[in-house]
């Protein structure tokens, strides 16, 4: 079964095709890496796969829903974006019951909390993300990534900073994931 | 601060007064939010959506959920804390007046649910949050200032401005006070319209 397919996906800004026709697909419990030079392109593909731009032509489904219907999509994907910041002004807890909130998960403070203990920011969770290292930012960014998919998630560019600073928290958090992932 | 100024205004101003018997101090919260309602709202909130949009936070929302439900957020988010502050200040004269005045809190409602409208479709239309920071104070100033002229003046672009900034609403009364919640509507449609095809 396919769980994404792409067909013929292209994006131009301005009038310069930055992806020009780009096709695949995924099935479902295959782990699928989607590698490129530097500029490429795949950034704006992941972007127009989660919603964050439009394509210009073309098309794609996920999990049987048409990029038409991208809000449908959205409930079933998780996805960790390539943002530059995030709200300096929330602790990691805040963020996470934030974002739970915002995808209608049913999470209690206390998987949360977890959570943030598994990828080692135990002690940290209530200090202000501001002030976080580069290495800790990522670190919650990642479980947030797990329990926002049902069915499939994307790992923009900031993954293999993350595996480099935590290989052996990465290992653990792969383990406990779970299996549909 | 509102009723501190409400206070202010019963004893210095009587502008603005309608036919129907009310409190100085409705009148007063009124000439408040009619002169500096843009202001305070534009003020606050001008960057509800291009602060985001610059910082990439946006990013966290929309992959999570519909663009429809981010721009509404954004609207009952302020909306709802306006309407607590103005909320807060009818109970204090409720109080004091014992009586309660439910049209007059509608009538500002409905201003500032157009102020609101107003604030996030420039928050969109307007890239640049240090941009929207200087339109701000510049249309907070201007719009009562324009908006009140062109309900007393007679020149044909009078006639069109007063149709529609929200001020003429507001001092025909009455039923009239439900154009500019429409107004806001339609300008909250815009602003959805505008973000369903914004790259973010
Ligand atoms: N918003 C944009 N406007 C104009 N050009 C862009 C925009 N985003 C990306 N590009 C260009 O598109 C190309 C591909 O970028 P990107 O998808 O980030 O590549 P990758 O992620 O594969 O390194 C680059 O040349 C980049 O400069
Ligand atoms: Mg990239």
């Amino acid at each position: 079964m396919k769980i994404i397919e792409v067909n013929n996906l292209k994006k131009k800004f301005k009038d310069h095709y930055v992806v020009k026709g780009v096709t695949f697909d995924v099935t479902k419990g295959e782990i699928f890496g989607f590698l490129g030079k530097n500029g490429a392109g795949k950034t704006t593909t992941m972007n127009m796969l989660t919603g964050i731009i439009l394509p210009s032509e073309g098309s794609f489904t996920i999990g049987g829903k048409t990029n038409q219907e991208i809000d449908q999509i959205k409930r079933i994907i998780g996805v960790m974006p390539d943002a530059a910041n995030y709200y300096y002004d929330f602790t990691a807890i805040e963020h996470l019951i934030f974002f739970s909130k915002l995808k209608n998960l049913k999470m209690k403070k206390s998987d949360l909390l977890d959570i943030l203990e598994r990828v080692g920011l135990k002690g940290h969770e209530k200090k202000k993300v501001g002030s976080y290292s580069f290495g800790m930012k990522k670190s919650w960014e990642l479980p947030r990534l797990f329990w926002g998919s049902r069915k499939s998630f994307f790992w923009m560019s900031l993954l293999p900073v993350w595996i480099r600073s935590q290989p052996l928290k990465f290992s653990n958090l792969l383990k406990s994931c779970p299996k549909k992932a | 601060m509102c009723f501190a100024a409400s206070k202010f205004f019963s004893n210095n101003l009587d502008i603005l007064q309608t036919d129907h018997a009310e409190s100085a101090y409705v009148s007063s919260i009124r000439a408040l939010v009619m002169f500096l309602g843009f202001l305070f709202v534009m003020s606050l909130s001008h960057d509800a959506i291009n602060r985001e949009v610059e910082n990439q936070t946006i990013r966290f929302l929309v992959t999570k959920s519909a663009r429809s439900s981010i721009v509404i957020g954004k609207f009952l988010g302020i909306f709802l804390f306006w309407l607590i502050c103005i909320l807060c200040s009818f109970i204090v004269i409720g109080l004091f007046a014992k009586q309660i005045f439910v049209f007059d809190f509608l009538q500002i409602m409905c201003f500032i649910a157009y102020a609101v409208s107003l604030t996030i479709l420039i928050s969109l239309v307007i890239k640049k949050p240090s941009h929207t920071t200087f339109a701000s104070i510049l249309l907070g100033i201007a719009l009562p200032v324009v908006g009140l002229w062109s309900v007393i003046s007679t020149k044909f672009i009078s006639e069109i401005i007063k149709y529609i900034l929200p001020y003429y609403y507001i001092v025909k009364g009455g039923y009239y006070i439900i154009f500019p919640f429409f107004l806001s509507i339609l300008m909250l449609l815009t602003a959805l319209a505008i973000f369903q095809r914004r790259d973010l």
